[in-house]
């Protein structure tokens, strides 16, 4: 039975072992995020921030509970099909941008389309259309080295986007940028939630970021709270 | 895409790749040039041995006896006294060589008969000892061969029945003085027929011609180059066995140009043994065999059907070589290839360091790729094929180090010095005698300058056989080609510890150390 959730996470719940002791990063986690959402997760550190979008990017298994991403439950995949899931349907943004910093700006950008074997013609042409929905086609050839950090991380965005993904999970997209980068930054997140009906998880810690978002979730202790405005 | 991301990354690193492949390289040019010394060296002592014992020749049978406690002895028969009353002394003696046993011919056919065994030639080694000059009246003299000690020095000494090789003196009565020579001779009797393996089969003709089967039962000779120097024989002369004249029909050299063959000549095998009174016998038995991979059997075989014989491959009497070229074997095949060992090990330890930090101090970077859907295998290609181009680069630095380590040691051509310490044959030495301290000498002798003796060409086969030859190394196909697949496996072995380091990184985890 098809839903229109993207995703559905039910009684979800992940410990670690730290130091021989049970340390639950999730307890029972209840969420359902809906396609073309822009949902925030703001949060102390350490209240499970980090765990829970690791769950929803299919990069750890759950303890406990269930989590599907279009009707798929990612708690039962193998590592190999859960690397298929994050090749087609989820494109990441990173707080230090992650960029390959040998390969260029449009290499980079390749990267994401190299799981699904696409041709270089065609590789070439994605990439350079994602860099030039970013404004950053001319500098298509540039290591990231020789951007600025914003521009480095629309290469990321440019990245996650180019293989037309399900939702892009980012995790504190501008906690390395100022005042001004960020809101540029903030502001093609949002045009690509409404234009493209991509669907936005991102985690802040800054407010006027997470006011941004259609849906703003509060993690603590494990649990997750939906806030309302 | 994997080709421009291998590229990028090793020219990002491009000290620590050329640190890694100059680290592999350098090993494997130390490894090529020990293992074309090696084999350089083993074709010195091939080309010694072949001097020898011909080329071909892959084992050889021969006896060992052991000589007596007294020694030889001349016994002479009744002699003329000269006007002054001195006695003439002009006696030959011709024998199987010293310490050589024999064998029924029959033998050769049952070595023949062997398994494996394609050829074989038997030989008879005589030795021709002529003892002639003058001894003072009144003096009744019994005189001992020389006996060879352990080291190969041969000591005539005058009037010692107990064989003392100490030289002590004089202990016969009334020994007025002397004036003779001793000459000794090696003589080895061939098969004309047979000349395809066997001391004769490896020889370039000088002068004249080698024998023919037609030769077999005729007094000619084939003499050795440098005994024909010595003696200021030429083809056409003549030499004396036992008193008869054999024509000079041939003189022959080794294909090393210094190296001498196994005998001062070569007469037919059934004149030899009609001379000697030896008919039917031989001493040694060539051996060729139908594979290289086949001589240890064959060897085995032997020794079975043979019990008291001595039965030698090439590798055997290889061990007998002593002097530098034996010395430099020794250093190729111990020193040196445990230097290239622990060389390459270190090489192998850098490249897998260097590969497992790159992955360490990529963590972040490959669990992003992991992260963004990179299947693990795409990524443990890509530090595999880093590794391995990066071993690429150091198989190509390791052949010109090779190649050069290989010219710099053909322009330097060390000389080496060889010879044939076996227990088979007569001891070295110059076949001299020099008194020892204390030693009077009666009145009326003179003994000449260094000492008497023989003309040092019959007794010191050993010292006769010496020889040097400047090492010649070259450059092997498959020692390239050797030295290459060790680079490569280099690579390999740290691609695979590397990539499965990579192989092991949780993307989760790879980008929880971001933060």
């Amino acid at each position: 039975m098809t839903t229109s959730h993207l995703y559905s996470l039910k009684d979800l719940t992940k410990t670690y072992k730290q130091k021989g002791k049970l340390v639950a990063a999730l307890k029972g986690v209840n969420l359902e995020i809906a396609r073309g959402e822009f949902v925030s997760i703001q949060g102390p550190t350490g209240g499970g921030k980090s765990t829970l979008l690791q769950m929803l990017g299919g990069l750890d298994q759950p303890t406990s509970g269930s989590i599907t991403l279009v009707d798929q439950p990612l708690e039962t995949l193998s590592e190999a099909k859960l690397t298929e899931v994050r090749a087609k349907n989820i494109g990441f943004i990173f707080q230090n941008y992650n960029l390959i910093p040998t390969l260029t700006a449009l290499e980079n950008v390749q990267t994401a389309l190299v799981p699904s074997g696409e041709g270089k013609a065609e590789s070439h042409a994605r990439a350079l259309a994602a860099l030039e929905l970013v404004s950053l086609s001319d500098r298509a050839d540039h290591l990231p080295a020789e951007l600025s950090g914003g521009q480095q991380q629309r290469v990321a965005i440019a990245r996650a986007l180019v293989k037309n993904p399900e939702v892009i999970l980012a995790d504190e997209p501008t906690g390395n940028l100022d005042e001004e980068t960020r809101d540029q930054i903030i502001e093609l997140l949002v045009a690509l939630n409404k234009e493209k009906g991509i669907t936005v998880i991102l985690v802040t810690h800054d407010s006027s970021v997470a006011n941004k978002a259609g849906k703003r979730l509060h993690i603590a202790k494990g649990n997750v709270e939906t806030v309302t405005r | 895409m994997f080709f421009t991301y291998l590229r990028r990354e090793l020219r990002q690193r491009l000290r620590q790749t050329l640190l890694v492949a100059f680290a592999l390289g350098t090993s494997i040019g130390l490894v090529i040039v020990v293992s074309a010394a090696s084999a350089g060296i083993s074709d010195a002592q091939k080309t010694v041995l072949s001097g020898l014992y011909g080329i071909g020749t892959d084992i050889t049978v021969t006896k060992t006896v052991l000589p007596t406690q007294n020694g030889q002895r001349f016994d002479f028969g009744p002699m003329g006294q000269g006007a002054t009353g001195s006695t003439s002394i002009n006696t030959t003696r011709l024998e199987v060589a010293r310490f050589a046993g024999t064998f029924d011919q029959a033998a050769l056919s049952q070595v023949t008969g062997t398994k494996g065994v394609t050829k074989g030639a038997g030989t008879l080694k005589l030795s021709q000892v002529l003892f002639k000059g003058t001894i003072a009246a009144g003096s009744t003299s019994t005189t001992t061969a020389p006996t060879p000690s352990a080291t190969g020095s041969a000591r005539p000494s005058i009037n010692n029945p107990g064989g003392d090789t100490s030289g002590a003196g004089d202990r016969g009565r009334g020994f007025g003085g002397g004036n003779f020579n001793i000459d000794m001779t090696s003589i080895e009797g061939v098969d004309p027929a047979s000349l395809t393996t066997g001391p004769l089969s490896g020889v370039t003709v000088k002068s004249g011609r080698n024998f023919q089967s037609t030769d077999a039962n005729s007094a000619v000779a084939v003499l050795d180059s440098t005994y024909a120097k010595t003696n200021t024989l030429a083809v056409g002369g003549k030499v004396k066995v036992k008193g008869v004249d054999y024509a000079v029909i041939g003189i022959v050299a080794p294909s090393s140009a210094s190296a001498e063959t196994s005998s001062n000549f070569y007469i037919p095998l059934a004149k030899a043994q009609e001379a000697s009174g030896k008919a039917g016998l031989v001493t040694n038995i060539y051996v060729s065999a139908d594979s290289s991979s086949n001589i240890a059997s064959i060897q085995s075989s032997l020794k079975t059907l043979l019990p008291d014989a001595t039965v030698s491959s090439q590798a055997d009497l290889a061990q007998n070589l002593s002097g530098s070229l034996s010395s430099a074997s020794s250093l190729v095949n111990s020193l040196s290839k445990w230097l290239s060992i622990i060389v390459l090990l270190v090489a192998f330890f850098i490249a897998i360091l260097f590969t497992s930090s790159g992955v360490t101090r990529r963590t972040r970077e490959l669990g992003t790729l992991k992260a963004i859907g990179w299947k693990t295998n795409r990524i443990v290609r890509q530090i595999l094929g880093e590794s391995l181009v990066t071993s690429g680069i150091g198989a190509f630095i390791g052949m010109i180090v090779g190649v050069v380590g290989i010219f710099i040691v053909n322009a330097v051509a060390p000389t080496l010095s060889a010879s044939l310490a076996s227990p088979r044959r007569f001891g070295g030495g110059g076949g001299g005698f020099t008194p020892p301290a204390g030693f009077t000498p009666p009145a009326g002798f003179t003994p000449p300058a260094g000492g008497f003796g023989g003309r040092g060409t019959g007794f010191g086969r050993a010292a006769a056989n010496a020889t040097t030859l400047k090492l010649h190394i070259g450059m092997n196909f498959s020692t390239l080609v050797i030295g290459v697949l060790i680079a490569l496996a280099g690579g390999l072995i740290a691609g695979t510890y590397g990539s499965w380091r990579a192989s092991k990184l949780s993307p989760a985890v790879a980008l929880r150390s971001v933060a």
